[in-house]
Parts: C-alpha cells; sequence; structure tokens
C-alpha cells in the first residue's frame, strides 16, 4: 500500500518532471482520492460523536453516509425510517438498507435526518456521546492514509489525465485518451471491490434477459 | 559580483606583486580556462535535463551547479529564509531554482508559487503540503514556510541552474557567490604561482 504521498512522486519520476509540479500532482491525487472514497472504495470509519441535549448528533459534514450507530456500553442502535429521513422520503428503506432487520434491536433507536448531516437518537438516556460507522466523503484521509493498491492505478491514471489537461501542447486525442484510460482504470476498480458471486451475477442475465423479453413483449402487442 | 576578467586581473596583481607586465608567464587566457575548471570543481557543475508537462524543453548549455551550507536565519512570522548566493537563470516555475535540500540531502523542500501558499490554507488535506516543507522565492531570497532553525536545520544546500562556464563571456557576471569570490582567486594565485617562479628564477639566471 502506498501513500498519496508517494503516488504524487512516482508519477513525478515516471514522467521525468521536477518536484516543481508536485504541488499540481498532490492536487490531482487528492482530488481523485476523494472521488473513489466516496463512490468506489466507500471506506467505513468509526468515530465518536456528541449527543446534545436534544439527541441530535452534528456530524462535521464529512459523513457521506451512516452504516452504524452504537451507544456507550457497544449495543448497536436500531435505524428508525422517521418522517423526515431521506430514506422515508425517497422511498428507498427496504430490503437494500444496508441497516435492514436491526429496527429497534437494542430498544434505542436513531434516525438519519434529511440532508444526512444529522442523526436523531432517541430512546437512549443520558447519553453523552455515540460512535458511529460511516462512509466518510473522502476527505478525512491524511498523509498517513494508506491508498488501495487497486485505487492506486487509478490515482495515476487520473494525475496523467490533468496534466494533460493543463498542458497547452496536449491534443484533444491525447486527453480524450488520457480520460478513457482513468475511466478504465476506475471500472477495474469497481469490478475488483464489487465482490461479486456466481449467484449474483447469473441473477443479472437474468435480469436482463427478463428486460429484453419484456420489451419484446410490449413491442408484440 | 565578478567577472573572469577581473578575477584575471586580480591574479595577474598577485603573481607580479605590483602592475602585471606584458611578458608575465601566466596570460589573461590560461587564467580563463582555470577559472573554469576551479567553478566546475567547486559548485559540482553538472548537465541540466528535465521535462516539462507542457512539452516545453530546457535550452541547452545549462547546468546545475551546487551551492552547499547556505546559511537559514529565524522570521518573526515563524517562518525562516535564505538569501540565494547567485541569481540563478529565470525558467517557468522557479525551475532556475532546482531544488533546496537540508545540509544531509535528507529533506527536499517543495517549491511554492507565489499565490499557491495562501490559496492552500482552507485546503482540507493538503493544507500543510503532507507535513513536508514548502518553499516561495522573493526576489533574492527563500521563505520558508516553517522555521528550520526549530527542526535544527541551519543550513541549506541549492542547486541552482547557471549558464555552462564555458558560455559565460570575459566581462559576464559569474554564478560564484560573493563569499567565495576571495578563495577562488587565492586558489588561483598558488595554482600559478610556481609558473611565476620558475619565469623569475630563468630571467636572474640570465
Amino acid at each position: 500500500m502506498n501513500t498519496l504521498d508517494a503516488i504524487a512522486k512516482s508519477i513525478l519520476l515516471r514522467k521525468r518532471f521536477s518536484i516543481h509540479w508536485y504541488l499540481d500532482s498532490l492536487i490531482a491525487a487528492r482530488d481523485c482520492l476523494r472521488d473513489l472514497t466516496l463512490h468506489h472504495l466507500q471506506i467505513v470509519n468509526t468515530k465518536r460523536f456528541n449527543v446534545d441535549e436534544f439527541g441530535v448528533v452534528d456530524f462535521d459534514g464529512s459523513v457521506a453516509d451512516v452504516v452504524g450507530v452504537f451507544g456507550c456500553s457497544g449495543m448497536e442502535l436500531g435505524f428508525n425510517p422517521g418522517v423526515n429521513s431521506r430514506d422515508a422520503l425517497d422511498g428507498t428503506y427496504g430490503d437494500s438498507s444496508p441497516v435492514s432487520g436491526n429496527i429497534f434491536v437494542s430498544g434505542g433507536t436513531y434516525e438519519i435526518l434529511a440532508g444526512r448531516d444529522k442523526l436523531n437518537i432517541s430512546g437512549v438516556s443520558g447519553a453523552g456521546t455515540v460512535l458511529v460507522s460511516y462512509i466518510g466523503d473522502g476527505r478525512d484521509a491524511d498523509a498517513a492514509t494508506h491508498i488501495d493498491v487497486y485505487a492506486e492505478a487509478s490515482i495515476e491514471a487520473y494525475i496523467l489525465w490533468q496534466f494533460a489537461e493543463m498542458s497547452r501542447t496536449s491534443s484533444m486525442g491525447e486527453k480524450e485518451r488520457l480520460e478513457s484510460k482513468y475511466i478504465k482504470q476506475v471500472d477495474i476498480l469497481r469490478s475488483v471491490k464489487a465482490n461479486w458471486n456466481i449467484p449474483q451475477l447469473r441473477r443479472i442475465v437474468q435480469r436482463a434477459y427478463t428486460r429484453r423479453y419484456s420489451e419484446l413483449t410490449i413491442n408484440n402487442m | 559580483v565578478i567577472s573572469k576578467k577581473v578575477i584575471a586581473e586580480q591574479v595577474k596583481y598577485k603573481l607580479a606583486a605590483g602592475f602585471p607586465d606584458l611578458g608575465d608567464a601566466v596570460l589573461e587566457q590560461d587564467i580563463f580556462v582555470a577559472i573554469g575548471q576551479k567553478v566546475n570543481a567547486k559548485y559540482k557543475l553538472e548537465y541540466f535535463d528535465t521535462t516539462l508537462p507542457s512539452g516545453e524543453t530546457i535550452p541547452n548549455s545549462l547546468s546545475l551547479a551546487t551551492y552547499e551550507n547556505i546559511p537559514v536565519a529565524s522570521l518573526s512570522n515563524g517562518r525562516s529564509k535564505s538569501l540565494l548566493p547567485v541569481t540563478p537563470i529565470s525558467l517557468p516555475r522557479n525551475i532556475g531554482i532546482f531544488s533546496i535540500e537540508d545540509a544531509n540531502g535528507e529533506v527536499t523542500f517543495i517549491p511554492l508559487l507565489p499565490s499557491q501558499r495562501i490559496l492552500l490554507k482552507n485546503q482540507p488535506l493538503i493544507n500543510d503540503i503532507l507535513g513536508q516543507v514548502g518553499y516561495e522565492v522573493r526576489n533574492k531570497s527563500i521563505e520558508y514556510s516553517v522555521d528550520l532553525t526549530l527542526w535544527n536545520i541551519n543550513a541549506v544546500t541549492m542547486r541552482l541552474a547557471v549558464l555552462d562556464i564555458d558560455q559565460y563571456s570575459e566581462t559576464d557576471i559569474l554564478p560564484i557567490p560573493a563569499s567565495s569570490e576571495e578563495d577562488i582567486v587565492n586558489e588561483l594565485y598558488a595554482q600559478f604561482a610556481p609558473e611565476q617562479a620558475k619565469k623569475e628564477a630563468k630571467e636572474i639566471k640570465a
């Protein structure tokens, strides 16, 4: 595993650029890592948050998705879809929810408020803090964050693409080639991280077949 | 600030112990060649070759000169600074100041463009350049983002882009720090003194 610093410098070494382009390389690496962390890597972090007197937990803006909430004793709180929850509003709460089946398991519950920057805790008295497992927005990576080995190639491809975008002498064809190379690397990363099994792949094929069949049926009607 | 011509004249004055004579054993041209050799050896001049991301190329006939033990002074704002020993060739992105390292060569400082330090301030993750030390070029001085003296770094090594020594004419300002000018004159005097002594001995015999 590598750090952002090592990736940024390896590009300079490979392209024979001097240290004067380090910051450009680092900024591109940071942007790419943030995007990958949010959308593809989805690294689950755990952090202790304060609960105020009204039972509200205020995130610092770095939480993209809550995976689980734990009380002081380490017991997991149940997820309450609530009326203000985005899950309840957009109707996506159901089998696809990562916390389905955990409702009211420990007496205490939490509700994710719309906008997902706050939690509403209820049924837990005297809780000063809660432990929240969450998927970050990528901004909580730091100098010591080790980059997933599969993400390295994507970050390197992104930096090279950004260098071409900034260059006045790169042709449009060159820029497009590097962009598609980056997209290809992200596809590889997604496929590696997807962790699909044979039944899931079979189901995807079946669903595709069903859709074609129904389209045919509709056309014939 | 000194040129080949001035160095050669000073060496000839010392050799002749006064106003030089036309028939001296050492000619100015000999001293010019020796100046080139001295500067090459003293500042470890090496061929400069780098690639710019824009595809531009660095002009030929540039060299990198290494200047060691450049002092670092504390500033009151929590940063520190050093003076450039010579004026490097002006190149895009200040590549003329090719690298600045601590005396052991273990830590390389990160160059920042004039406005970048302010822009970086509110950038999460990279606002402290991942814990590394940055520097900005301000006229003839280098300002570091931290006080290096607190890290026990009191001197740095700079590698600066200068012209190949053969490219300097007799009257061009040479890339020699003011503090080293006297050393070079003395070293050249020591190098040529035996030749002058031999000639004088021959004249006495005759």
